[in-house]
């Protein structure tokens, strides 16, 4: 196993404050955007996965993630 | 006895407390005289061996300690100033000083204090205004880069620019010129920047008073506060310009030097404009349209760039210098017509003092900046740019220079740095590439990172906006846990299958879960208390 970096509390904040500077983010919302971040690399992951199965290739290309970055990213709208 | 008296305190603190706390300073402050003691320290359990020669390796532990904003050269400079100080102490008298610097823990941080102090204040004063004229340009390169668009339709900027020009232009992003000198300038570049940094610095005390006065004519204080990067980026820039100038002739199109692309797009533009302008005798027309494109520019904006060229032309031959000088003014004379020469009438009296200085000899920079503008006025061809350059000659003491020792323009450069330093927070890229990596379980191309980091950023614009529609629609101003797993449920990620919950548990740690999930814990508590 390896250890699992604790969340980026804020950055995270930072980042949507940088996107929506009126937006507050209650105390531990972060950690639930956090979750969602994790979820949403985990889709892309398996996406780009399959897709570098389909090429029959050993290894993640950008093409594989590109591709698999224009589903997920459709999925993910809210 | 073991010693001075400064020896018996390690004995008399506890030893762990006292090491973990003061071995540092006496390395820092003692290590060249301490060599000798150590054989005589070897009696008492004094744990020494780490130490480094220089104090800076533990200097920087306890800097980072203290204050995390230093920056590494801010560092060195102080652990350069205090070195030679340590030295110096340990000259002084060894054993002497060993006592003193032994006997009393304040030293090593009132060292740090006294290297603080010494940094010349004004050097913050300077950052001040050089992020403000950091920030002015960037307002400026915007503007310019909008005008630039427009003025490319202009022919006479087509027959002064190539395609190269607009394209480094657009492309340059830069906030100040970095000083790259070319091959022909190098040699007479340095020459006349000393000059130049060493005539400005006495111009300061100038500069203010006559700000002051000047305050009518001249735009506000922030305006001033551009001076100093552009000054430098004068400094950069003209002595390339002057000598491409100076080398060709007049009616000749100006090549872009070859370490042009650092400079910033708004002087370019102005070299453009400038280099237009000498067209101007051949080409009465094109003028106008290059006032069609500047009129839309603010009056600051076009002192600055009065400014430039004066300071440019300081710097020059009184040919060139004069050339730069007339356009310059022509340029403003085209721009705001009847308002300067309005202006013109209330400056006569200023100009006519400022005339009386010109008559001292063309040494310093400022001298040489009115030799020129009176050389101008005199010998100028046009009645137009007589008024004008009494404009120029009026605006032109406020401009003065600010003092740019390279010192300043160490802290204009990383000033200049520090709002590009400032950046925008992006989430760790070597984050991102883990959790990635992990969730994917076989290797991953460098490039495919590269899109990967790019799609997160697009997330994230994503996520901010969808949290905020759904916080507005509730009417709140905060993004409460709610919304979150509203999103999720929007996205398939909780179903009634999997509960958010669930989520939590599989995916973050222990420390973020226990956060999250109350957990309700016999005699009634809950964790987190809610």
């Amino acid at each position: 196993g390896r250890m699992k970096r604790a969340a980026p509390r804020s950055t995270l904040r930072n980042l949507i404050k940088r996107h929506k500077p009126q937006l507050r983010l209650a105390a531990n919302a972060d950690l639930l955007v956090h979750l969602n971040f994790l979820l949403f690399l985990h889709r892309l992951a398996e996406e780009a996965r399959a897709n570098a199965f389909e090429n029959k290739s050993k290894t993640i290309k950008s093409e594989h993630a590109m591709a698999a970055a224009k589903v997920i990213l459709k999925k993910s709208r809210g | 006895g073991q010693g001075s008296s400064g020896l018996e305190t390690p004995q008399a603190h506890r030893g762990k407390s006292w090491r973990a706390d003061h071995t540092w300073m006496i390395t820092l402050e003692c290590w060249p005289t301490l060599k000798p003691w150590l054989v005589y320290f070897g009696s008492l359990e004094m744990h020494l061996p780490d130490f480094v020669p220089e104090g800076t390796v533990i200097t920087a532990l306890h800097m980072s300690r203290k204050k995390k904003k230093f920056s590494i050269s801010e560092f060195e400079r102080g652990a350069d100033e205090r070195l030679p100080r340590n030295l110096g102490k340990a000259e002084s008298g060894s054993s002497l000083s060993l006592q003193i610097s032994l006997a009393t823990p304040v030293p090593p941080e009132s060292v740090e204090k006294r290297g603080l102090i010494r940094r010349p204040k004004n050097r913050k004063t300077v950052n001040v205004e050089a992020f403000e004229g950091g920030v002015e340009q960037n307002l400026l390169q915007i503007r310019a880069q909008n005008y630039l668009a427009e003025s490319q339709a202009t022919s006479m900027i087509g027959m002064t620019m190539g395609t190269s020009d607009t394209e480094i232009i657009l492309s340059n992003t830069e906030l100040f010129a970095q000083p790259q000198l070319g091959e022909q300038s190098q040699a007479g570049f340095s020459a006349p920047e000393q000059k130049l940094l060493k005539g400005k610095s006495p111009m300061q005390g100038r500069k203010a008073s006559n700000a002051a006065t000047e305050e009518g004519i001249l735009p506000d204080v922030d305006a001033e506060e551009g001076m100093p990067e552009r000054l430098q980026k004068d400094l950069a820039w003209d002595p390339e310009h002057t000598d491409q100038m100076a080398a060709e002739s007049r009616g000749r199109a100006v090549s872009p030097s070859p370490s042009s692309e650092n400079i910033p797009e708004e002087q370019r533009e102005q070299r453009e404009h400038t280099r237009g302008s000498s067209y101007a005798e051949q080409l009465p027309g094109a003028e106008e349209q290059v006032a069609g494109v500047e009129y839309r520019r603010s009056r600051r904006e076009l002192s600055w760039d009065l400014r430039h060229s004066s300071a440019t032309s300081a710097q020059y031959p009184e040919k060139s210098g004069r050339k730069l000088t007339k356009e310059a003014v022509e340029r403003e004379a085209e721009l705001d017509g009847g308002a300067v020469i309005g202006e013109v009438g209330d400056s006569e009296e200023e100009m006519t003092e400022e005339e009386g200085e010109t008559e001292e000899p063309e040494s310093e920079g400022k001298n040489a900046l009115m030799l020129v503008v009176e050389v101008s006025w005199r010998g100028c061809p046009r009645g137009l740019s007589i008024d004008c350059a009494r404009v120029l000659v009026t605006r032109l003491p406020p401009m003065l220079f600010s003092p740019m020792p390279p010192r300043a323009q160490q802290a204009a450069k990383r000033t200049a740095t520090a709002p590009r330093r400032k950046r925008e927070p992006a989430l760790p890229s070597s984050l991102v590439k883990k959790i990635f990596s992990h969730y994917v379980k076989v290797p991953v191309a460098r490039d495919a990172f590269k899109v990967v980091e790019k799609c997160v950023e697009v997330y994230f614009r994503q996520l901010s906006n969808d949290l905020e529609a759904y916080t507005m629609h509730a009417r709140r101003k905060t993004v409460e846990e709610a919304d979150l797993e509203l999103l999720m449920r929007r996205q398939g990620l909780v179903t009634d299958k999997m509960p958010l919950h669930v989520l939590i548990e599989r995916h973050l740690p222990l420390e973020h879960r226990k956060l999250l999930i109350p957990v309700a814990m016999s005699g009634n508590k809950v964790i987190p208390h809610k």
